[in-house]
């Protein structure tokens, strides 16, 4: 019968900072997931959303998963759910909404996949309160050529179940997970906006909101222009309990990809057009209410209809730099990478913060203190200033998200994750050949 | 209605017992993989409310498999459609391949459509209303070089479905038989599609169950495929075999 066909396809980061040719397949039953030998380096891959190359690798042979979207189990006693890992979170909203549950760390685009989620250990939109994704997690059903497939959990292979959980897919291929769930009193989100000037002042009102609100985050403007530096908005909401909706609860939308995002030929981010764009921007939100009624899926995957974000950066992509800063640090922090994005011209387009808690370990991005978010046009001058915000970064003790960059360098992530070490040396002892290799762990030296 | 599908693990076979049950129907669903198709039908329970039973049997089995889908259909109470998106194709598919490979691409493409068939006529006769759709392939329009054996089994297959349509006439039976362009499932995964992008084995599967009630004979899918296919019927042989399809 026919071989598992295989074909080499053009792979690009979601941020189109790394693009590789490489051999895919797109297996769609157990029984051709499990005949990847040992012999060739293999990195399973979802959606494909991260923004560094954590799911391919010229190297490696791609394992798409998305055919494996269904639904195993779910007990509406436990709120546990079993999902295979590449069902989108999407489509698990759409399943366990009407039954009254959700997830409330989902990320914030529809279509990454649950395999996704574990590997890169996501969060929400308040991580302070609801934490990251592996706390969420029960047990998982993984693959690796030397072990067979396995059903692990924290109290049966305990090592390898906290390697996967944010271990970028370097242990195997997940094949299923089981969740545990949140009941759900709503599916509209009440958002109150509250307009800040600056970073400073965000800062202040994030945190306040954070204490009133199941989920707040703020977005701020960066554009390197000193006067309108930092002006934004902090978002404090809430679920609406007991607000039904007449449609569905996944509206129609179309569905950005990596190879989409980077369809136009050019950044109409950067330079002046960053600024003409944001000038409009908030004249129209200054006409717009403080209180925003949503339905829950807009609420949750807000860029699903702002896909036109992504697209306006164009071929060259973008450059995220996400970081936990030591909530004691947070001022300092802010004040200096405004200087250094401003001295630099660093072409800045949005930023954001949420108050982050959680435990570090390994190579999961989990820590107590403030995640702040600056997404810049992907040139040049842009992406030599970013070792300068690295070298702060290092310096201050913060921890910079390895899933939202595709160029973060070994020495910066030896520097800010301890357990570097520790977690090679466990992936080794593992799977002494590292089989599950992704341009990801090559840069990462794992 | 009570329906069975053969081939329903993977690809247009899942995309239609996910259509049918999103429609209310009951099913039984078989493939070879036991895993594979437990997973398909739990995901049909819990998202649909339906009714799933599973038969993880060979088609090479011949009787024995037979036997088993008999057994399972009579206990949801016997079945009034038969679906089979059922297919498989080889890599050494040419003339002077693997005796065993000729054996079982016909088996799978045409011999177990046509003893599953036979076998449940009487039954679907004494149906108030039933239905027996098949699905062949663009790949049967013209034999090649390429995929002899499957292209002929599919040009049987076509041909076997033409006689059923004729011998269901003033029975309670209808018989329906598409022809799928390139889908885009494992079966075309990395195959040269020629410029046209595979389609969506979820919009067929819509079409099917959208025309059960019709007497549609033949439709190809997506449309487009039928001219193209009469074509090339009618492309002369100096020309042809000079052609690598």
């Amino acid at each position: 019968m026919r071989k598992d066909p295989v074909i080499k396809r053009h792979f690009i980061s979601f941020d189109g900072g790394v693009r590789q040719d490489a051999f895919c397949q797109r297996p769609d039953r157990y029984h051709t997931v499990e005949r990847i030998s040992g012999s060739t380096p293999t990195i399973a891959r979802g959606g494909g959303y991260s923004y560094s190359a954590a799911s391919f690798s010229e190297e490696s042979l791609v394992v798409d998963m998305r055919c494996f979207n269904r639904i195993l189990a779910f007990d509406p006693q436990t709120g546990i759910v079993e999902v295979e890992a590449g069902m989108t979170v999407a489509s698990l909203l759409e399943f366990v909404a009407p039954r009254g549950f959700w997830l409330p760390l989902f990320p914030g685009y529809p279509e990454i996949t649950i395999g996704g989620c574990i590997g890169a250990n996501v969060h929400g939109k308040n991580p302070y309160r609801h934490g990251a994704f592996a706390q969420r997690v029960v047990d998982i059903t993984l693959y690796h050529p030397a072990y067979g497939t396995r059903r692990i959990c924290h109290d049966t292979e305990g090592e390898i179940f906290e390697l996967t959980c944010g271990g970028y897919g370097l242990t195997g291929v997940i094949l299923s997970a089981s969740l545990r769930l949140q009941p759900l009193t709503g599916v509209q989100a009440v958002t109150m906006q509250t307009p800040v000037r600056n970073l400073a002042e965000g800062l202040e009102a994030t945190r306040q909101a954070s204490r009133k609100h199941e989920f707040a985050y703020s977005f701020h403007e960066i554009s390197p222009f000193p006067k309108t530096f930092g002006r934004g908005c902090v978002n404090g909401s809430d679920i609406l309990s007991g607000s039904v909706l007449s449609g569905k609860i996944i509206p129609k939308y179309s569905p950005i990809t990596p190879e989409s995002r980077a369809l136009f030929p050019y950044s109409v981010w950067g330079g002046g057009r960053t600024k003409a764009i944001e000038q409009v921007y908030w004249l129209l939100e200054a006409s717009c209410r403080r209180i925003k009624k949503e339905n829950l899926f807009r609420f949750v995957f807000p860029f699903a209809a702002n896909r036109k974000y992504f697209i306006f950066y164009g071929r060259t992509g973008l450059a995220e730099y996400q970081v936990i800063i030591p909530d004691e640090k947070a001022e300092k922090f802010l004040s200096e990478a405004e200087k250094i994005i401003l001295d630099n011209r660093m072409e800045g387009v949005m930023g954001s913060m949420k108050l982050f808690r959680g435990r570090q370990q390994l190579l999961r991005y989990e820590k107590d203190g403030l995640c702040v978010t600056f997404d810049f046009a992907r040139t040049e001058g842009t992406l030599n200033s970013l070792p300068l915000l690295d070298r702060l970064v290092m310096d201050i003790g913060g921890l910079p998200n390895l899933i939202k960059d595709s160029r973060i360098p070994r020495e910066v992530v030896a520097a800010c994750y301890p357990e570097l070490g520790n977690t090679r040396d466990a992936l080794r002892n593992y799977d002494p050949d590292r089989l599950f290799r992704s341009e990801l762990s090559k840069r990462l030296g794992l | 209605m009570n329906s069975m599908i053969v081939g329903a693990s993977a690809g247009l076979g899942r995309a239609l017992s996910n259509e049918l049950a999103a429609n209310g129907y009951s099913l039984v669903l078989v493939a070879s993989g036991k895993r594979d198709i437990e997973a398909v039908a739990a995901d049909l329970r819990l998202r649909h409310g339906v009714t799933v039973r599973t038969v993880a049997a060979d088609v090479m089995d011949g009787d024995a498999y037979l036997e088993r889908i008999t057994e399972v259909s009579d206990e949801l109470g016997g079945v009034e459609g038969l679906f089979f998106p059922i297919g498989a194709v080889a890599d050494a598919d040419v003339p002077g391949a693997k005796i065993a490979t000729i054996r079982r691409l016909m088996r799978i493409n045409l011999l177990s459509v046509v003893e599953t068939v036979t076998h449940f006529w009487p039954r679907l006769e004494e149906r108030e209303k039933a239905v027996v759709v098949g699905f062949g392939s663009i790949a049967a329009s013209r034999g090649r070089r390429n995929n002899a054996a499957y292209s002929a089994a599919k040009r049987g297959l076509a041909s076997y479905f033409e006689s059923l349509r004729q011998a269901a006439v003033g029975t309670s039976i209808r018989v329906q038989f598409y022809v799928p362009g390139y889908l885009d499932t494992s079966l075309a995964f990395g195959a040269k599609t020629f410029l046209l992008p595979p389609s969506s084995p979820r919009a067929l599967a819509r079409k099917v169950v959208r025309h059960l009630s019709k007497d549609i004979g033949t439709s190809y899918f997506p449309i487009y495929w039928r001219p193209i296919c009469e074509a090339l019927r009618f492309v002369p042989w100096s020309l042809f075999k000079k052609l690598d399809l």
